[in-house]
């Protein structure tokens, strides 16, 4: 899996850059705006999975989001929006655009795997689902 | 700080002896982690205090309140891919089917933990058997050790942390209401789940019989005999046709003899042996 | 009824602790009284609720944060790394704070400075306070607000 994370957090991007490479992504390219990613895309680096924030000077997630949407080679990036938006409206807005899915900040790099693994991408399926959180708790 | 080696033993006495959970003997920082918050609202100065507490009085109430909170864990929305989808497309059509006579479906969610699994199995029915909306009688049955988790159940209020975990954002929209900082499910989604308190590893009470018994991740806390009891038990819960589901990683086999896998599409399921087809 | 109590800004406080600075539960943000430290970070709501969002914590504090997010070590800390992650911090309270108040409203971008705490805009006024102990050090979120009627 290729993928593209969009925030203007470099803390966010390394967060984020992290659990997709621990998802099995075998490459990561982090762009800080909409701009930045529309001109990564355009480059000819078609990623699977793109991460979109919202807040975002130039070009905003949920312009971005349209933008994504728009050009027709583009059309099977899967798009998830990582967002402090939590405003039902707004996911709702991201949904209609043409996100994916939508993960609300604060997130755990556990929420991730589960939207990935919803999304179909099976490397996030291996990592997640076998109650690895409570095993860790307690041993019998 | 640390707990005490002592106290930290006889916490894990108590927690065997009380819920037949075995509580490892690394886990000394999840007693510290865990009985703090408890420490603060006695007023007490930590961990080890609470304890020292627990040790000399007799009330049951601080004793439900530590276990509780030692025996409490995370729980998702959809907790695996497979099991869901094989529910929805290979289990639960099967179950309308024997039961359209009777239009009755009974599940039982037997460690729901704050609720997400049966309300799972609520929005499931919602979205893609909207026809049991008519004259059927749908029983969702969530039970749990801790009443506090019980609570949180019935309340159906949750954190952004766990509203993240597994569920699909078109669901979060769909049945959720923001509330300040949390958010809570929809009274129609809520009125469709009722939630008891019960301790599997003590006797049930009178339950009848479920089409549908979901008992995931939770027997790996016990031990071998009591995972055995409490299997056999919820073999007997099941009506004709019914089935169990175990989590992503368990196995009835070899721990209960009467039951039986099933694959339904691509989750394995459990049925009493003489009832396969 | 304002949603915006001093439970809802512990409960934002202690999950973005849990969630973003992989503390893996032994580590956590508990109520303290420490003396608030010597980084502030700030982030401003503005449209249908006006108000100021102030994470405040000690330098080391600003250091653990730091090493958790960007998964450095300590010498390889900057400044610069600690405007970054300490920034982010305070976007997601303040973002989620956002959610508590009166909208639609838009945050600002987040500043960082060194110093002791350094106060919002003087016409603000203080409306909710929490203080956090995490690995021994102070954190301090505070949330002011314009004075009602203005």
């Amino acid at each position: 899996m290729k993928a593209l994370v969009v925030d203007d957090s470099r803390a966010m991007r390394t967060i984020l850059s992290r659990i997709l490479r621990k998802a099995g992504a075998a490459e990561v390219r982090e762009a800080a705006d909409g701009c930045e990613a529309i001109a990564c895309l355009e480059s000819g680096a078609i990623p699977d999975l793109v991460l979109v924030d919202w807040n975002m000077p130039n070009m905003n997630g949920l312009e971005l989001v349209n933008a994504l949407r728009r050009r027709p080679e583009w059309r099977q990036v899967t798009i998830v929006m990582v967002t402090t938006e939590s405003e039902q409206r707004q996911i709702v807005r991201a949904l209609a655009a043409g996100a994916h899915e939508y993960v609300i900040k604060p997130f755990e790099e556990e929420s991730l795997f589960d939207k990935l693994a919803l999304l179909g991408f099976p490397q996030a399926s291996a990592v997640t689902g076998t109650g690895s959180t409570q095993q860790e708790v307690f041993s019998a | 700080m640390p707990v005490l080696a002592d106290q930290f033993q006889y916490v894990r006495q108590l927690v065997l002896a009380k819920t037949a959970i075995v509580l490892g003997e690394d886990k000394n920082y999840l007693v510290e982690s865990r009985l703090t918050p408890i420490a603060r609202d006695l007023g007490l100065g930590d961990a080890n205090a609470v304890v020292d507490r627990l040790r000399g009085s007799s009330s049951t109430a601080l004793e439900q309140q530590v276990l509780e909170a030692l025996t409490t864990n995370e729980t998702l929305w959809f907790r695996d891919r497979q099991p869901f989808d094989a529910l929805a497309n290979h289990v639960l059509p099967q179950l309308v089917q024997k039961n359209s006579a009777t239009r009755q479906l009974r599940v039982w969610s037997a460690a729901c933990s704050s609720g997400q699994e049966i309300y799972s199995i609520a929005m499931l029915l919602d979205e893609r058997f909207p026809q049991l909306h008519n004259g059927w009688r749908v029983d969702l049955f969530g039970t749990d050790f801790s009443t506090e988790m019980v609570k949180r159940a019935k309340e159906g209020t949750y954190t952004t942390l766990e509203v993240n975990r597994g569920l699909p954002a078109s669901l979060l929209v769909r049945y959720f209401d923001r509330e300040g900082a949390n958010w809570r499910l929809k009274a129609p989604l809520r009125a469709r789940a009722r939630f008891s308190t019960i301790n599997l590893a003590a006797p049930w009470p009178a339950m009848g019989a479920f089409d549908l018994v979901l008992l995931r991740n939770v027997l790996i806390y016990f031990d071998l005999p009591t995972k055995q009891r409490i299997l056999r038990s919820a073999s007997q819960q099941l009506a004709p046709g019914g089935f169990i589901l175990l989590g992503g990683a368990e196995t009835a086999i070899g721990l209960c003899p009467d039951l039986g896998p099933v694959k339904m599409g691509d989750a394995t399921f459990y049925s009493p042996k003489g009832q396969q087809v | 009824m304002s949603m915006l109590t001093a439970e809802a800004v512990t409960e934002i406080t202690q999950e973005i602790w849990a969630a973003l600075l992989a503390s893996d539960g032994r580590s956590p943000l508990l109520p303290g009284d420490l003396l608030t430290g010597e980084v502030t970070a700030q982030i401003h709501i503005s449209g249908e609720w006006n108000g100021t969002v102030c994470l405040h914590c000690s330098r080391a504090a600003a250091g653990h944060a730091t090493m958790s997010m960007f998964g450095m070590s300590e010498e390889e800390v900057t400044w610069a790394d600690v405007v970054d992650a300490v920034g982010e911090l305070v976007n997601v309270v303040g973002g989620n704070i956002k959610g508590l108040v009166e909208g639609p409203s838009v945050l600002s971008l987040p500043t960082v400075s060194e110093g002791s705490a350094a106060a919002p805009p003087g016409h603000l006024e203080l409306a909710q306070e929490v203080r956090f102990s995490w690995m021994a050090e102070p954190v301090v979120v505070s949330v002011w607000a314009a004075p009602a009627g203005e």
